[in-house]
């Protein structure tokens, strides 16, 4: 029997970087992916058997320049302009583990330029869905699922999809990429996760 | 008289012509003679009528295609009936193919005077109730239809066809009845030809002897019973770029994906409508798709394919057509070039353009393509093997690649099917309760002849624009760089250029789609523009973001500036704002920046009376403060 714990998100300014090499422009991702939620979660808890996702409701768009300096010359290189959205609200659904507490209300840091002030998130519990309660619904994916964890969340049938990769670290210092269903994917699954 | 008639009797037994192909294009050139004064059907089965000293008919199988097209019985019909019918298989598919690209079911038809030129409803004029008015040819005299008979005489080809006659079956609607005179005589033609190649390529089950089935007999077959049995597959495919695109050099890629569809629809009669991206096909299976699908399996393009299944009775064919514009179809698929792996290695990577596969070793990478990959900072790109390849294919936008330093604004044109169907649906509406019906609904359906009538206008709206765009900003420095028929990048020396190519854009939608200008929060226009404007260094993928899906009939987004975001209808009133307070603006640009609020409270503010009464104005009709803001700084550049 599969049970979810929804968390409402609020974060003032949250950077998903995309990942693009060498660009001046750093856009943000407009959801909260597996990756970056179930690693935060990871982090905090200790347990590698955490797996949750998460949708944004809510965002403003700002930018942010900053100039990263070069730490052995002491010099500053070319400004990056960095998205970063604002004023968010979203829901984050932890797939449950009786081996782990959450806790009703925790902090936690998610994605780019921590050390600038950014990610810093409030989870707040609403809910625990269980699996009998679960709406399956066919519709338009809102979030991004590694494929060999789709049945984790319910995801029943992949109709029309859109691929790409998410990193799942395997060590301190490397990792796989592994395909991963994104938004905008036509599936059968719960309607929670469905835009 | 008598023995043109005879010609007739003679030619229909003449079993050489029924082996020849007729140009199907050419069976509705009778159309273009006019029946009421010289009394001759268009498919001449009655030629020359009462008039003398006309060129007798010499025989062959487009003449054949002509009299034979039609398939009627009183019952059908309650006027006048013709009275030649199909004879082969292949008048008898001509027929068929006939039936499929006209523009309306027979039933719905409106009584009245014949319309006889083309009533465009994105840009209409008066109905013309002559046809010589209408074509602007002589169309009752004799020399005209000398030269028509002598015309199809030569069995020319349809090539010669357009070139002679082009200009008149642009200007004629294929059915002059009241209310269906939507489409023109060219549009008719040219989708009657790929019907027929099309359903050539069907086995037919065609079991009668032609020889001894009446009349009656093969109407039912023509009318009734093939189209219930012959099916077609309708596709949509359209082909999407793999991820990020942000080097200007891997933009050959849109090039690569244009050249693929162009040449696709230049071999197949199958591709009915094409834009930069995608195609509707009509086709015997989607077997028609493998050669695409090999070809783009190189590039690591993606396929989105939505088909469906259809008979060809008009109901089914009409509902199965629109259904598949919208995506609606039964089946709908994504292919990818190569199916992704599961998991790639982090030590190996992923390309860092698609972003979907893995990087080609550097180690094996030959001379070339080491240097494809190094940008001009002396930086390396880690691609994949499709990416590499992209890079090779021929030179990269040659303008672009010079440009070091200044802005560029990236223009970008977008044709909504989904939107024009509605649209089309709505003005259809319009027009034919003008014509004062009242139970108008039963009259709506939008069928391929009309999208493909305005088909042609579009692509000459697209020629236009970019002839103006290359007259207005290229002299003796080359600043427009085309990237496609609907995507250009042009260098610009200050952000107020940009109001030159809206009034460029506005001037030729009044001159186009005039009536898509009547838009409203239900009904936005079907033809989207939007301009994104950056330093010329500024990564192209961000600007392809706004580009690809815009979200308002008209945008201009100055990246990290602002943006402006209108209705067409708002266009025009846009460019009418005169603002002279130089000063003030830039005062207003400078409260802006902080506060939009503060701004707004400034302009309405008793200062604001006397400084900035046309932004009060433009407030009033509805335009938002974040757009008319940004307009300033445009125009005070």
């Amino acid at each position: 029997m599969v049970s979810y714990l929804e968390y409402k998100l609020e974060s003032n300014a949250l950077i998903l970087g995309e990942r693009i090499k060498g660009s001046v422009f750093r856009p943000s991702c407009k959801t909260l992916r597996w990756s970056t939620i179930t690693m935060g979660l990871r982090k905090i808890f200790g347990s590698d058997d955490i797996h949750a996702v998460g949708i944004l409701d809510h965002y403003n768009i700002e930018y942010f320049v900053y100039s990263p300096a070069d730490r052995v010359t002491r010099t500053s290189k070319i400004p990056l302009q960095v998205e970063v959205l604002t004023d968010v609200i979203g829901r984050v659904y932890i797939l449950k583990s009786h081996d782990i507490n959450f806790p009703k209300e925790f902090e936690i840091y998610l994605g780019a330029l921590i050390s600038k002030g950014f990610g810093r998130c409030r989870l707040k519990f609403e809910n625990e869905i269980d699996n009998s309660e679960i709406e399956i619904e066919k519709g338009i994916l809102n979030t991004r699922i590694p494929l060999k964890y789709l049945e984790k969340f319910l995801i029943k049938k992949v109709i029309y999809s859109i691929y790409g990769y998410l990193f799942e670290p395997t060590s301190e210092t490397s990792g796989v990429y592994i395909k991963s269903l994104f938004e905008g994917s036509e599936v059968v699954g719960p309607k929670f996760l469905l835009r | 008289m008598k023995e043109s008639n005879l010609v007739w009797k003679n030619t229909n037994k003449n079993v050489n012509s029924e082996e020849k192909e007729p140009v199907p294009e050419i069976h509705d050139i009778g159309k273009l003679i006019n029946r009421e004064a010289t009394e001759i059907e268009h498919n001449f089965e009655n030629y020359p009528g009462k008039l003398q000293g006309l060129p007798e008919i010499k025989e062959n199988a487009t003449w054949k295609g002509i009299r034979e097209h039609h398939c009627q019985l009183p019952v059908e019909r309650r006027e006048k009936v013709l009275e030649e019918y199909p004879k082969s298989k292949e008048t008898v598919i001509l027929a068929i193919a006939d039936s499929l690209a006209s523009v309306v079911s027979r039933h719905i038809k409106i009584g009245g005077h014949p319309f006889y030129n083309v009533y465009k409803l994105w840009n209409p004029t008066q109905n013309i109730t002559r046809l010589s008015n209408a074509i602007r040819a002589h169309s009752m005299g004799k020399e005209w239809i000398e030269k028509i008979v002598n015309f199809v005489n030569k069995n020319p080809s349809k090539e010669e066809y357009f070139q002679e006659f082009g200009a008149y079956l642009e200007k004629r609607c294929e059915d002059a009845s009241p209310g269906c005179n939507i489409t023109s005589l060219l549009t008719h033609s040219i989708l009657v030809g790929k019907f027929y190649r099309v359903l050539k390529k069907i086995e037919i089950p065609l079991q009668i002897d032609f020889r001894n089935a009446k009349k009656e007999e093969i109407c039912d077959l023509v009318n009734k019973k093939l189209p219930s049995l012959i099916k077609l597959t309708i596709i949509k495919c359209k082909i999407k770029l793999p991820q990020y695109i942000h080097r200007t050099r891997d933009l050959n890629i849109f090039k690569i994906r244009e050249e693929l569809l162009r040449k696709f629809q230049e071999k197949y009669p199958e591709v009915f409508f094409r834009t930069s991206d995608e195609m509707i096909i009509f086709s015997k299976d989607d077997s028609i798709l493998d050669e695409i699908k090999n070809k783009i399996k190189k590039y690591g393009l993606i396929i989105e394919i939505t088909k469906t299944i259809s008979k060809l009775e008009k109901e089914d064919f009409k509902n199965n057509f629109i259904k598949v514009l919208f995506g609606r179809g039964e089946k709908k698929e994504v292919l990818y070039s190569k199916d992704p792996e599961d998991e790639i290695p982090s030590n190996i990577g992923i390309c860092e353009v698609c972003q979907l596969s893995p990087v080609k070793s550097y180690d094996i990478l030959s001379d070339d393509e080491k240097k494809l990959l190094v940008d001009e900072k002396g930086r390396t790109d880690n691609l994949c093997e499709s990416c590499i390849e992209i890079r090779k294919y021929g030179e990269s936008l040659s303008l672009l690649s010079k440009w070091e330093e200044g802005n560029v604004a990236w223009i970008k044109i977008t044709l909504d099917f989904m939107k024009l169907v509605e649209k089309l649906k709505m003005l259809y509406k319009e027009y034919i309760t003008g014509l004062g019906e009242k139970d108008v609904e039963r009259y709506i359906e939008i069928r391929p002849s009309l999208i493909s009538e305005f088909q042609l206008d579009y692509n000459k709206f697209l020629n236009q624009f970019n002839e103006k765009i290359h007259q207005n900003f290229d002299g003796e420095e080359k600043r427009v760089q085309d990237v496609l028929e609907d995507l250009y990048c042009i260098k610009i020396n200050k952000l107020s250029e940009i109001v030159k190519i809206l009034e460029i854009y506005n001037e030729l939608i009044g001159e186009f789609f005039p009536k898509f200008r009547e838009t409203s929060q239900f009904s936005n226009s079907p033809v989207r523009f939007v301009i994104s404007c950056s330093n010329v260094k500024f990564p192209f993928f961000e600007h392809w973001r706004h580009l690809e899906n815009p979200k308002y009939d008209v945008e201009v987004i100055l990246i990290g500036k602002g943006k402006i975001e209108l209705e067409l209808n708002k266009l025009s009133k846009l460019l009418d704002i005169k603002l002279k307070e130089k000063t003030a603006l830039e005062k207003l640009g400078n409260i802006s920046e902080i506060s939009e609020q503060l701004a707004w409270m400034q302009i309405f503010s008793e200062e604001g009376v006397k400084y900035y009464p046309e932004l009060q104005k433009a407030l009033r009709q509805g335009f938002k403060l974040s757009s008319l803001l940004t307009y300033i700084k445009i125009i005070s550049d």
